[in-house]
């Protein structure tokens, strides 16, 4: 099978980073496959929640409007959770609910399924149901792609398999290899409530969504996890992020799952929903430290793979730039492709052009923003201060009262908290 | 015109994905939602993908055979891109309301037809749209040949097989001379994925229609006309929600116990039940 050559572009993995990118690519009338394990294409995808902004623009100035989309978010609640306590900050915000919106809420299956189609019908092959091995390397170059133990000549390759990147990983290509510290683990579930009650119970309009983040405090032995909600059409999108390494032995991040779901807050949110899909997935934890190489001769990477998700905590944003990169990439490829060039050198030009977009620019100027959130004493200690002393500030017994700095004092010395530490701590807040 | 001295036929239908299986108002199966290779027939496509992975590739030859809408490219295709060689469709308006009888005449005659002398026939136990078994043997018949079915395991010796047929409670053991047509359980084998060598050979090869005229048969022979099954009445069972009780408890053993609580119930339930008619 050597040296047959059937197509220009081989894009690995058919999730939004590698279909828009097959997409652009086709759209540039380059010879384009894109192959994705799952069948249909999306099946094995883990429908995230909300796509944040308008990168497919460059391919269809009104996507939104042919696009399976749930809701458009008009509304974001920001929480702190513990086991019997919550507290939330709740924004409206109309103008997210006119064009050009801010936000959609999807369901990656539906979603994914689509964005694939849409290449398909701009002239993309598209396989389902196959794994690639890895890329096909020989001297420094990528020569194409290996399926099967087969070899398939091609003149650029599009590395976009995901989190935790088996191809390149397979393929020797990490200058340092991933480590379960680089990753959260993301588990959720969908799960089905009529239309009218959605919107009943979230106070939103039809064609609104709302989306939900919570931070999991109280949960035993500093476990940093936090959580959400999104609402779709006709479900809910409910799920945790966990951090692995801080769970300890014989805890599992289903637990921290069960615990959420449990909670009395989200248990009224999700009251007599059924549950429909269940699904667990490695959400980058991203940052520079972990990006791989995002291009060499003959490839890019794009999306998770290259580990461009971005979170802080407040909201976790991995579609949108997965896009971005897909079509950054495709770009420089279809460039590379047509003036005959797919070195390197080229290629670099990916990387620059990720660098003037917020993909990069966000990655880098947040660089520092897991000292807060990956902080576990923001989970065990604070929350659960924040919670109980705000309880017992506004408890009103017909009592005596005390001053608020007076309680605050005393609500510190009670839970432990070294005030100098809590303020180096909390002054991690400036690297959100 | 080819090499290929050894020639493999699978029989493969596609049917509908089950939690979208309905019925028409005239009592036949809707064939217009999405649907899916019968699992089955993957395993009987699967076993010869294995008999063409120890005769060797270059000697040997798939076609894979179905009878069906247009629709049902999807499932020849596939078939294409796991690694047959050549796919054949039948399909024809006039075929439709075929029985198993009716059936497996068009698919023997077509058989015939090609022209191709086939050394060995697979077919699927059984569809899970139709659950007869009958159409696999009936087409052996037609063919003149010896089947066995519930086969799991096949062991190729040149001019014969020595195959395993799993009964209730056993199995036998049976030497079969070729030409023969054997029909595949599920517990055979596991079916492969498609490859992408095959899957882009796939895109570009010709998935040749044949209509009832073209094998030479009449429209009185095949469909609703040709079969002599009459369908009496086809009722639709539904509900809600599949009968589901959890069982609660602290522990596994209050779990278990509760369950064994639950099924002594449900026994009293049904011998009074019994008494009582
Ligand atoms: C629980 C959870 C919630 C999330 N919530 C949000 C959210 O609300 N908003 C947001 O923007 N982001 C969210 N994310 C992150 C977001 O899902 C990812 O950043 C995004 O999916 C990355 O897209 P991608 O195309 O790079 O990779 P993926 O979507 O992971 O797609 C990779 C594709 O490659 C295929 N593949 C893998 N290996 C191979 C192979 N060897 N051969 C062929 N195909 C292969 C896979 O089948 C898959 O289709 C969430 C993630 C999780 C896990």
């Amino acid at each position: 099978m050597e040296d047959v050559s059937d197509y220009d572009v081989y894009v690995i993995g058919g999730g939004p980073a590698g279909s828009s990118a097959a997409w652009y690519l086709a759209d540039q009338g380059i010879n384009v496959a894109l192959i994705d394990r799952g069948k249909p294409i999306g099946s094995k995808n883990v429908s995230g929640g909300v796509l944040w902004g308008h990168d497919l623009k460059v391919l269809d100035e009104e996507w939104w409007k042919k696009a399976p989309i749930e809701r458009a978010i008009i509304s974001k609640k920001i929480g702190l959770l513990t086991e019997d306590k919550a507290m939330l900050f709740d924004w409206d915000f109309e103008e997210w609910g006119h064009e050009p919106y801010v936000g959609f809420s999807i369901l990656r299956a539906k979603f994914d399924r689509w964005l694939a189609k849409r290449a398909q019908e701009a002239g993309a092959d598209i396989y389902e149901g196959i794994a690639v091995d890895k890329l096909w390397i020989e001297k420094g170059e990528v020569k194409g792609i290996v399926q099967a133990g087969d070899k398939f000549k091609s003149k650029a390759v599009i590395v976009a398999d995901g989190a935790n990147s088996r191809i390149l990983i397979n393929s020797g290509l990490l200058t340092k290899p991933f480590s379960q510290n680089d990753f959260y683990l993301g588990i959720k579930e969908v799960l089905t409530l009529p239309e009218e009650t959605i919107e009943e119970r979230f106070g939103l309009n039809s064609e609104e969504g709302t989306a939900f983040e919570f931070i999991l405090g109280g949960l035993p032995k500093n476990i940093v996890a936090g959580g959400f909600l999104y609402t779709n059409k006709r479900s809910l999108s409910l799920g945790v992020v966990v951090d692995l390494d801080t769970l300890p032995l014989g805890i599992h991040s289903y637990d921290v799952f069960e615990y959420y779901k449990q909670h009395p807050k989200i248990k009224r949110l999700i009251k007599d929903a059924k549950e429909e899909e269940y699904a667990a997935h490695f959400v980058p934890k991203g940052g520079l430290h972990m990006m791989p190489p995002l291009f060499g001769n003959g490839y890019v990477v794009v999306g998770d793979a290259a580990a461009l998700c971005f979170s802080n905590g407040l909201v976790i944003n991995g579609n949108g730039p997965a896009i971005r990169s897909g079509i950054e990439a495709a770009k420089v490829v279809s460039e590379a492709i047509k003036i005959g060039d797919t070195s390197s050198k080229f290629l670099s030009k990916y990387a620059t052009s990720l660098k003037s977009t917020y993909v990069l620019e966000n990655l880098i100027r947040f660089k520092n923003v897991e000292k807060f959130k990956d902080n576990p004493r923001i989970y065990s200690t604070y929350t659960p201060f924040i919670l109980n002393f705000s309880e017992k500030l506004l408890r009103e017994e017909n009592k005596p009262r005390e001053h608020l700095v007076k309680l605050l004092k005393q609500e510190l010395k009670e839970a432990g908290i070294n005030s100098i530490k809590a303020a180096i701590d909390l002054s991690g807040v400036r690297y959100l | 015109m080819s090499n290929k001295t050894f020639k493999i036929a699978v029989l493969i239908k596609q049917v509908p994905i089950p939690s979208k299986m309905r019925a028409t108002k005239e009592g036949l199966m809707d064939r217009s939602v999405a649907s899916m290779m019968n699992p089955y027939c993957k395993h009987a496509l699967e076993a010869a993908l294995e008999l063409k992975d120890t005769i060797g590739e270059e000697k040997t030859e798939i076609w894979v055979i179905s009878m069906g809408p247009p629709n049902f490219e999807q499932s020849l295709r596939e078939a294409l891109s796991m690694g047959a060689d050549h796919a054949i469709l039948l399909s024809d308006r006039k075929l439709a309301g075929s029985d198993t009888y009716a059936t497996a005449k068009a698919l023997g005659t077509l058989i015939q037809k090609l022209g191709v002398n086939f050394n060995i026939v697979f077919a699927g136990l059984q569809t899970i749209d139709g659950d007869t078994a009958h159409v696999g043997p009936q087409v052996a018949e037609r063919l003149g040949i010896p089947h066995v079915s519930y086969v799991e395991k096949i062991d190729f010796k040149g001019d014969h097989v020595v195959v395993r047929r799993i009964l209730e409670g056993g199995n036998i053991t049976y030497k079969v001379p070729l030409p023969a047509l054997l029909t595949i359980t599920n517990t055979a084998n596991k079916p492969r994925g498609p490859r992408l060598k095959y899957a882009i050979r796939a895109k570009n090869e010709e998935i040749k229609v044949y209509s009832v005229d073209d094998i030479g048969l009449t429209a009185e022979e095949v469909g609703s006309a040709g079969s002599p099954t009459l369908v009496y009445r086809v009722k639709n069972v539904t509900h809600d929600r599949p009968p589901c009780q959890f069982m609660e408890g602290e522990t596994v053993e209050d779990k278990v116990n509760m369950l064994a609580e639950k099924l002594r119930e449900l026994v009293e339930a049904s011998k009074a039940e019994a008494v009582e008619a």
